[in-house]
């Protein structure tokens, strides 16, 4: 078992489905570790956080500018969900640690934690390799190298971790199409949606047949007078907890690259109706699904080809790619 | 829009990857993966102690620094790409 994102629409109690799913998962003898996106990751005392302020520190007086001191960084937007991600990351590689969930919080602010995962790298990469880097005078060039590599690195692996993740969506009654959106999302940046679950529904099985649409399996949970307990709500969730110990890890993205008429197609599983963009320059694509932006690095196969066309069909975004004869040699 | 599906919207089975790849993209999935460990565990462990680059010509990351500092005023040779946004056919299906 891997990472295990909860997110769901806002109000609809994502974090009492993630903290009593954690506890169904250790009642049955899992080590399991709960991150949250609202609570304050430990930042000051984090090695990604030393790392972070020495490489722009560096990065600045490079620039002749002054630095900037830790202290002075602190409640930066955004901060504690990259922190947050590279804990995630940590603690999914952590061998004693049978499942990680990461309460991502409401739909919106999973999407803005996921595309900051996302975009984070890509800038600190062009801050360093681009343009901007002519100006660069470091004083101590070994000293930014290092720093910087290690910080991509960490920020790198805590999006690699993220395209291996499986994700539970929560709603009420009549969230479904506030639900579809955020199947998209999640797919938009390689997290596997697995199952949603309808929380408070006022008639379950009225819910759980609402939630068709979705494809995934779903469960309800019914409402409960009085305060909530989180022993009653593992309970509920029982069938939700056997599937995600039976799960097998996540191999791979969903998206394929098949070979077709001369041609590649490049498979990225949406979902329907989604509103999307598509842009390039160089190796990269800029996809964007209802709003939300990844970076997507091509697979090298398709770096040496040019885009010929594309468009959703169903859920899917198709991208008909063909060799660019500029640096394909002729076959004999 | 022709009535006619483009390629690559059209139905049909997809031709063997493999085979028409020439290589097995599964296979180079995996050993990319592989380089990302081995530079994960080797490289940022090992560089940490080295503190004259030029005395540890096999580590990469004193390589790499040592290349920052004889490139003339100390820039990176870099290949600019346009951004261009890619129009797509109506959703169908």
């Amino acid at each position: 078992m891997e990472l295990l994102l909860v997110s769901g629409t806002g109000g609809s109690g994502v974090s009492s489905v993630a903290t009593g799913l954690a506890r169904g998962l250790r009642e049955r003898g899992l080590a399991t570790a709960e991150l949250s996106s609202a609570v304050a990751a430990p930042v000051a005392g984090s090695q990604v956080w030393a790392e972070a302020t020495q490489t722009f520190g560096v990065w600045l007086r490079s620039l002749g500018t002054a630095s900037l001191g830790p202290e002075e960084l602190l409640g930066l937007a955004g901060l504690n969900e990259l922190l947050t991600g590279v804990m995630a990351a940590e603690a999914t590689g952590d061998p004693s640690i049978d499942a990680v969930i990461w309460d991502m919080g409401s739909l919106r602010e999973a999407g803005r934690t996921l595309q900051l995962l996302d975009s984070v790298p890509v800038l600190l990469d062009r801050l360093l390799t681009g343009s901007v880097a002519d100006a660069l005078s470091a004083p101590n060039p070994a000293e930014m190298v290092a720093a910087w590599y290690r910080l991509v690195t960490h920020l790198a692996q805590a999006r690699e971790v993220l395209t291996r993740s499986r994700a539970v969506l929560v709603g009420g009654d009549q969230d479904g199409d506030r639900l579809q959106a955020g199947l998209g999302m999640l797919r938009l940046f390689d997290s596997t949606p697995t199952a949603v679950v309808i929380n408070r529904a006022a008639t379950p099985k009225s819910a759980l047949r609402d939630a068709d649409s979705l494809g995934l399996p779903a469960f309800a949970v019914g409402s409960r007078q009085g305060r909530l307990k989180t022993g009653w709500l593992a309970r509920q969730l029982t069938g939700l907890v056997e599937l995600v110990e039976q799960l097998p890890p996540v191999s791979a993205p969903a998206w394929t690259v098949s070979a077709r008429d001369g041609g590649f197609r490049l498979t990225f599983p949406l979902r329907a109706g989604a509103q999307v963009r598509v842009g390039r320059r160089g190796d990269a694509l800029l996809l964007v699904c209802d709003g939300h932006q990844r970076h997507f690095e091509l697979p090298p196969v398709l770096k040496r080809c040019l885009i010929q066309g594309g468009g959703m069909r169903g859920s899917e975004l198709l991208l008909g790619f063909s060799p660019d004869p500029r640096v394909w040699r002729e076959e004999a | 829009m022709s009535a006619n599906s483009p390629w690559w919207l059209s139905e049909g089975e997809p031709q063997d990857r493999s085979q028409s790849l020439g290589f097995d993209l599964g296979g180079l999935a995996a050993g990319a993966q592989q380089v990302l460990e081995w530079a994960r565990d080797s490289l940022l462990t090992t560089h940490q102690g080295h503190v004259n680059p030029a005395d540890y010509p096999q580590c990469l990351m004193c390589r790499a620094v040592q290349l920052f500092q004889q490139s003339p005023q100390g820039q990176v040779p870099t290949e600019e790409h346009d951004f261009h946004w890619i129009e797509l056919d109506p959703p169908r299906g």
